[in-house]
């Protein structure tokens, strides 16, 4: 905080500097516009179901607005601020300077409100024979609200006698205060589900240096950067209480199938992370021959909470040519991998003192879903068919090989080849190999000299697409409980399945048209549909499918230079179906 | 006029002196060194073209110093060539007009001196492929109050063409771009990034972490699919669902996860009576007693799994259950 004050400070003394150099100056030049205006606004009910973004603490009393641009300087300087204030958490201003574009410095400082869920929790009432879930919500007038602040800064420095030369130092400073809503589960006898409201202060902080140049053919980059993220706010406490059976209440029954149990324990930890990056770039001008580019990058990010660390490694290579004055020729190709650390879960046994049926040890080693090895190649021809005319048409083939689909390895789950048995086996890691062909083809063109459309068709064919393995794992065991189908309460026999899930193709189509067209001087119109349809027949147990319709339509008409009137109409459909919940129904 | 680089630079000049290395270097872009004499001089285009050239110069590209781009010329002959011709004859056909005589706009004009920074991957880039100039958002003359020369705000610029993203900025959730507290640039790299095809990061996961740190982890339990992609479940520009998700809950979970089977069970809710042996145990559960309903349990079960499973995004405290190892997500 300290340090973004003192940036804050500079700001001002920039500020204060510019404005001194410029009075001094014969040829110094302002221009700009002021803007001055007030708004009111009144709620009842919810106000956070329509004013996500609005301060409803400032909406109790008329507020001024003032939105101020200057733009200013001199045969040598160019300096640049704006103002927009709405109310005292919502406003934006920014200040840049460039002196004969040799340093030039960007300030942005704005705060703006996120109104927040409140859950009533008015739904988790139920009981079934011995099974019960109950609710405690400890703050009934739940007002959940983020205020975000932030402050960014860049300094840039030109190198002389290097073309497009500079270095440059940046710093952003985002910070996240305010209060949201969290939840526990207690599993005593009951699921008892208890509201509470848990402060925020969060801060993200981004430090930046970025060098580059150009040295005859040769262009490179390079650039740092390291984040930090802490929450400052005390991470809450529960007591969860005695754990008992859910249909006998026995209070010595359950514990031993609970990891914890009559015990306080902090919930809703926010894990403190920092990351470090580094990147570097080179572009070849080949001249006609084209242009060649590679990269590096390397990133690691650390939870400080466990000490758990992720790597990314990645390496780039492009190639752009142009195949006559009317063709161009661009192919990528990027390979990358992501590690995480292992974890080790250490459970207690369960039902620790039941020796013949019990005493089951459910340890496992987690191995993190982000662990993956990605290769990625992109081909691309553009066409000049004719004067104003483009054709395009890519293609990408991508392969993500995955040691684990979902954190999983040595994760016991029922035996699918052995159900009934209630035994457990090691489930060997839910490797996986996604392979995308993407095809794209994009067509633009003009209408006359007052118009212009496009048309874009892309296929992506998707072979085992991310899914979750073990979506529907349900054993049988009351499957033939007789008990159970003599009342009709057949459900017991659905759960007798095991199968995949995903809402991701395996087929997707997705079409889309534009065209604008002015239809005088001062009047245009334009409009756009998007169709698309995803498919996935591919699992085990159902089919997904997803259908999408967009129309929109706009028209701009300006009867004379001050007066100006724009309408927009758009439509927005998505129709998913993922018909995987029979057993409910079936219950 | 041919399309090339225009130099200043006369032999002798202080450049070649840098070195061998560097001569051979300059010598490989294939820049043409122009007499000075071919040179007018902004001034003296200003002379006639006042109305376009006077604002041009209150922007950096009017303002260049010398020694910024090295043996390349400055102000309007940095784009238009040399003009003492032109100058001297008033012949349109005596200066270089890069829209008209270059392909895309002149793009590989502008690529001349921005080679790298934001432009480095700008051949490579979505945007290029598809035959975009720079020109389709940046605008150069008449333009000097716009931020980095843009050609309108650049909700403005970017609508222009994306306009099915627009419309999904008007629906209930969204980010707040249409209230001006983010715009496309914070999560999109227009010039091209190596990784994702417009999206600025290693990963799309990795624009969303620049604001949504809490969220990064690494974590101990995991949700898979924040591992792998935040947009299987979010619609980042825009939806009906809250907190931009694809579907509301419980649906969007149910595309991958098979609900409790307590939500089948049949049950009662509201003011029921409370069994005994917990009540007598724990004084919040005491009290209650009076109707039922059938479908409590779906109720309980299939409206909102984020009650329960709060922690969605990862966790690194287990959950409560030995049998879930942990990794139920709601602690």
């Amino acid at each position: 905080m300290r340090t973004r004050n003192l940036l804050m400070c500079s700001v001002v003394l920039l500020m204060c500097w510019a404005g001194i150099g410029f009075a001094d100056e014969q040829d110094a030049f302002v221009e700009g516009t002021a803007e001055v205006g007030a708004h009111y606004s009144h709620f009842t009910d919810n106000p956070q179901r329509v004013g996500e973004y609005v301060n409803l603490d400032a909406t109790k009393d008329l507020q001024a607005d003032m939105i101020l641009n200057l733009f200013g300087g001199t045969e040598n300087t160019l300096y640049n601020i704006n103002l927009d204030y709405r109310d005292i958490a919502t406003k934006k201003f920014e200040f840049g300077v460039n002196t004969k574009s040799f340093l030039s410095a960007d300030f942005k400082y704005g705060s703006f409100v996120h109104n927040l869920d409140y859950d009533t929790l008015n739904n988790m009432n139920g009981k079934a024979g011995g099974k019960q879930v109950y609710n405690t919500n400890n703050d009934p007038m739940g007002r959940y609200f983020m205020e975000y602040e932030q402050f960014h800064g860049d300094v840039k420095v030109d190198l002389p006698f290097l073309t497009d030369g500079q270095i440059a130092l940046g710093m952003s400073d985002q910070r996240r205060s305010g209060y949201k809503q969290t939840m526990t589960l207690d599993h005593c006898a009951f699921c008892h589900v208890e509201s509470n409201a848990q402060r925020v202060d969060q801060q993200t902080r981004i430090w930046k240096a970025d060098v580059k140049g150009t040295v005859g053919a040769f262009s490179l980059n390079y650039d740092f950067a390291k984040t930090d993220f802490v929450d400052r706010a005390n991470t809450p406490n529960h007591q969860w209480k005695s754990a008992r059976h859910p249909v006998n209440g026995n209070p010595m029954d359950f514990p031993t199938r609970q990891q914890f149990s009559d015990v306080t324990l902090p919930y809703a930890r926010v894990a403190d992370n920092d990351k470090l990056s580094h990147n570097a770039g080179i572009k070849v001008d080949l001249k006609r021959a084209g242009t060649l580019k590679g990269s590096y990058t390397n990133t690691n990010r650390r939870n400080y909470n466990t000490g758990i660390e992720s790597d990314f490694n990645a390496g780039a290579f492009g190639y752009a040519v142009k195949l006559s004055p009317k063709m161009r020729l661009t192919g990528k190709f990027l390979a990358y991998e992501t590690k995480v650390d292992d974890a080790f879960i250490d459970l207690n046994n369960f039902r620790a003192g039941d020796l013949v049926s019990g005493n089951l040890n459910f340890d496992w080693n987690r191995i993190s879903s982000a662990n993956r090895k990605v290769y990625q190649g992109d081909l691309n021809l553009g066409w000049r068919v004719g004067k104003g005319k483009h054709l395009k048409a890519s293609w990408r083939y991508q392969v993500i090989d995955r040691p684990a689909m979902v954190q999983s390895q040595t994760s016991y789950l029922f035996d699918e080849n052995n159900v009934g048995t209630n035994e457990l086996v090691a489930s060997e890691a839910f490797a996986n190999k996604t392979m995308i062909n993407r095809i794209k083809l994009r067509f633009d063109s003009r209408l006359g000299m007052k118009g212009n459309y496009n048309l874009t068709y892309t296929f992506t064919d998707v072979d085992m697409p991310f899914m979750n393995p073990t979506a529907m794992c349900e054993n049988s065991l009351r499957g033939t409980d007789s008990a159970h189908g003599a009342d009709g309460r057949m459900y017991y026999f659905q759960r007798q399945r095991f199968g995949n899930g995903t809402n991701q193709a395996t087929q997707s189509h997705k079409a889309t048209g534009r065209a604008s067209y002015q239809i005088s001087p001062r009047t245009s119109i334009n409009g756009f549909l998007t169709v698309a349809s995803d498919k996935n027949n591919e699992m085990n147990i159902y089919e997904y499918n997803r259908d999408l319709l967009t129309p929109g339509l706009n028209l701009w008409t300006a009867p004379s230079d001050n007066l100006l009137f724009t309408l927009g109409w758009t439509y927005n459909k998505v129709t998913s179906n993922a018909n995987m919940c029979v057993p409910i129904f079936d219950g | 006029m041919d399309r090339r680089i225009f130099s200043q630079t006369a032999p002798g000049s202080p450049l070649l002196l840098l070195g061998g290395l560097v001569f051979c270097l300059v010598l490989s872009t294939g820049a043409l060194a122009q007499a000075p004499a071919d040179f007018a001089g902004a001034e003296t285009c200003l002379d006639c073209h006042d109305d376009m050239a006077a604002e041009l110069l209150q922007t950096v590209h009017g303002q260049l110093s010398d020694y910024q781009y090295p043996g390349l010329a400055i102000g309007c002959e940095a784009c238009h060539g040399p003009g003492a011709a032109h100058a001297e004859s008033e012949d349109p056909e005596d200066i270089f007009l890069p829209t008209a005589e270059m392909g895309n706009d002149g793009t590989d004009l502008c690529l001349d001196c921005h080679k790298t920074g934001h432009t480095l991957n700008w051949e490579m880039s979505t945007h290029a492929e598809s035959d975009v100039s720079c020109l389709s958002c940046h605008k150069l003359h008449d333009n000097s109050s716009s931020r980095a020369l843009l050609n309108g705000t650049e909700e403005d610029v970017c609508f222009t063409c994306h306009m099915d993203t627009k419309g999904k900025f008007q629906l209930p959730s969204h980010h707040p771009v249409r209230e001006g507290f983010m715009t496309c640039s914070s999560c999109h790299d227009v010039h091209g990034n190596q990784f994702q095809e417009i999206a600025d990061g290693e990963t799309s996961r990795d624009a969303c972490l620049v604001c949504h740190q809490q969220h990064a982890g690494p974590f101990v339990f995991e949700h898979s699919p924040v591992m792998e992609d935040c947009m299987i479940c979010h619609d980042v520009h825009g939806s009906v669902a809250n907190n931009l998700l694809r579907q509301n809950e419980p649906f969007i979970c149910l595309q991958c996860h098979q609900p409790h089977f307590h939500s089948i069970l049949t049950g009662a809710d509201g003011d029921y009576g409370v069994d005994s042996r917990v009540s007598d145990a724990d004084p919040n559960y005491s009290g209650l007693s009076g109707t039922s309903h059938p479908d409590s349990m779906k109720r309980v079960m299939l409206t909102k799994c984020t009650q329960c499973h709060q922690s969605i995004h990862g966790s690194d405290l287990p959950s409560q259950s030995i049998t879930g190892q942990g990794r139920a997500l709601n602690r």
